[in-house]
């Protein structure tokens, strides 16, 4: 294990940041920390970080002191840098504070500029960067140590598109080699595509932790697919599809439409709505168009905060 | 140059910002040089000289840490591997090598106008190097308090104003001023037998406290 936090609680004035938290973080595991504003996804990466003691509970981590600095890379939520230094020189200077041979630092810095398309920025001054340039700058930051420990807070905020697949790839290979990375989000997306585990928080407290997957199983939510229909036809075959669990019709201003609830299974989505194809087709019916909405980790989040989805 | 260090970063920082370079330079040149070439007392000349010391110091140091503080880099020096004794030594170091450098030139004029004997200018050489590294340490120890640059503000000029006061600058101190260090500068230059040797000591003295306080520097919650 590399972080074990252990009944963690922290308060700032009236607010309890953090409630009770108790997580481990395991070599070589990409770890999302999922919630909303002020769930104290933040406080929790300080707290990791030695940043921000905690008022109650044990962060235990495989060293202390600053032999556990030297081997963790930090993204803060905010872009500050040293304005009149140029990129590479913001970067030189943290890449050589955690104790890079200046002979390597070079050639790994022109690597990771080069991967996060700020190479032929690296020599400008951070004053005249985009946001987006300076989150790619503090990733870089971050990263360019190799560190056994990584923590982001809100890595992909800012981001293009290839930067975000280019961050991916980046922590992927870290966790191949060992590292930890813990990342926070409020994107569900983000964090299914990417965390091996979630752990999903609310007002400082740890809902939930567990596989993206294993999480959206265990909330036995139901699959639900819109079928409009060229034509009205009979429901009770659609019903008596395997795995269909209630079947019901609506005529709308677009035209006739049924809504199938069923209960999702290892064959997919995709067969499932195949199978309903087929039942309608064979009803003389034609669809039209179809919408499926399969359960993900919004409905586990909103499931757990106890909210109600009011996707479509 | 390249910014391996916080001390070198700290000086490329500064020799980048070409026009407040140019402003640290000339501005002390501007209200000293004309005080030393008019035939000014040379208690004013020396107390401009001490003053100068004591505000560029304490001011620039305070603000500098509060506006770094304010811009978030203070968190992120917290996660180096480097420790704050370290980094606020080297803040220090740094901004008191401008700071003399800057001085510098006045004094060497107040030097070459009123010119001394050979033990005097080690002695003001010695108190000047001892009194710009102890204002600066008086900055970053101002620094630590402040909320925000407002607050900063405030406590620099509070500090300002009373090291000069307590160094005898304005009228004398007798149980103060021996204190500081600034006011053996203001001894030196005076040509005052003093024991100057206590000036480096005090300056010591207030490094070590700064750098003994300099992990709260570094704490964010």
């Amino acid at each position: 294990m590399v972080v074990a936090l252990r009944n963690v609680t922290k308060q700032f004035g009236s607010v309890r940041a953090l409630d009770g938290v108790t997580l481990d973080v395991g070599e070589g595991e990409i770890l999302g920390l999922l919630g909303p504003n002020g769930s104290g996804k933040s406080t929790l990466l300080k707290v990791v970080a030695r940043l921000i003691l905690p008022d109650e509970g044990s962060v235990t981590l495989p060293q202390g002191g600053r032999a556990m600095l030297a081997s963790t890379g930090m993204l803060f939520d905010h872009t500050a840098h040293w304005e009149t230094l140029t990129g590479y020189e913001n970067a030189r200077f943290f890449a050589r504070s955690y104790g890079m041979d200046p002979a390597a630092v070079h050639e790994r810095l022109e690597t990771l500029f080069g991967l996060f398309d700020l190479r032929e920025r690296w020599g400008d001054p951070v004053s005249t960067y985009s946001y987006g340039m300076r989150r790619k700058l503090g990733l870089i930051e971050a990263l360019a140590h190799e560190p056994s420990l990584i923590l982001l807070d809100e890595p992909s905020i800012g981001l293009d598109y290839r930067a975000r697949v280019t961050l991916a790839r980046l922590l992927r290979a870290a966790a191949r080699r060992g590292a930890a990375v813990v990342f926070s989000t409020n994107d569900v997306n983000e964090a299914a595509g990417l965390a091996d585990r979630v752990a999903l928080f609310d007002r400082g407290r740890l809902l939930a932790s567990g596989e993206p997957s294993a999480l959206v199983r265990s909330l036995d939510a139901k699959v639900t697919i819109d079928l409009r229909l060229k034509a009205p036809v009979a429901l009770r075959p659609l019903g008596e599809v395997p795995g269909v669990e209630s079947v019901g019709a609506e005529e709308r201003e677009d035209g006739f439409h049924a809504t199938v609830i069923a209960t999702p299974d290892e064959t997919g989505p995709s067969s499932l709505l195949a199978r309903i194809v087929h039942a309608v087709a064979g009803e003389s019916g034609v669809v039209v168009s179809a919408d499926i909405r399969t359960p993900g980790l919004t409905d586990v989040f909103l499931a757990y905060t106890g909210e109600e989805s009011d996707a479509p | 140059m390249h910014p391996d260090s916080f001390f070198r970063k700290e000086i490329l920082e500064d020799l980048r910002n070409r026009r407040g370079l140019f402003m640290k330079f000339a501005l002390p040149a501007a209200l000293l040089l004309p005080l030393i070439l008019v035939d000014a007392p040379v208690s004013l000349q020396a107390a401009g000289i001490t003053v100068a010391v004591i505000f560029s110091g304490v001011f620039g140091s305070s603000i500098g840490l509060v506006r770094i503080r304010e811009s978030g880099m203070l968190d992120r020096m917290a996660v180096l591997p480097v420790s704050p004794r370290r980094l606020t030594a080297g803040y220090i170091l740094a901004n008191a090598l401008l700071d003399g450098a800057q001085i510098a030139v006045p004094l060497a004029a107040f030097l070459l106008v009123h010119p001394p004997a050979a033990e005097g200018v080690l002695f003001a050489v010695v108190s000047f190097a001892s009194a710009v590294v102890a204002a600066n340490a008086l900055g970053v120890l101002v620094a630590v308090a402040p909320g925000s640059s407002g607050e900063g503000h405030l406590y620099a000029v509070i500090t300002v104003m009373a090291a000069i006061a307590l160094s005898g600058l304005v009228a004398p101190a007798p149980y103060a001023q021996g204190l500081l260090p600034f006011w053996y500068l203001y001894a030196a230059l005076l040509a005052a037998p003093g024991a100057f040797v206590l000036s480096p000591l005090l300056a010591a003295l207030l490094l070590g406290a700064v750098l003994a306080v300099s992990p709260v520097l570094f704490r964010c919650g």
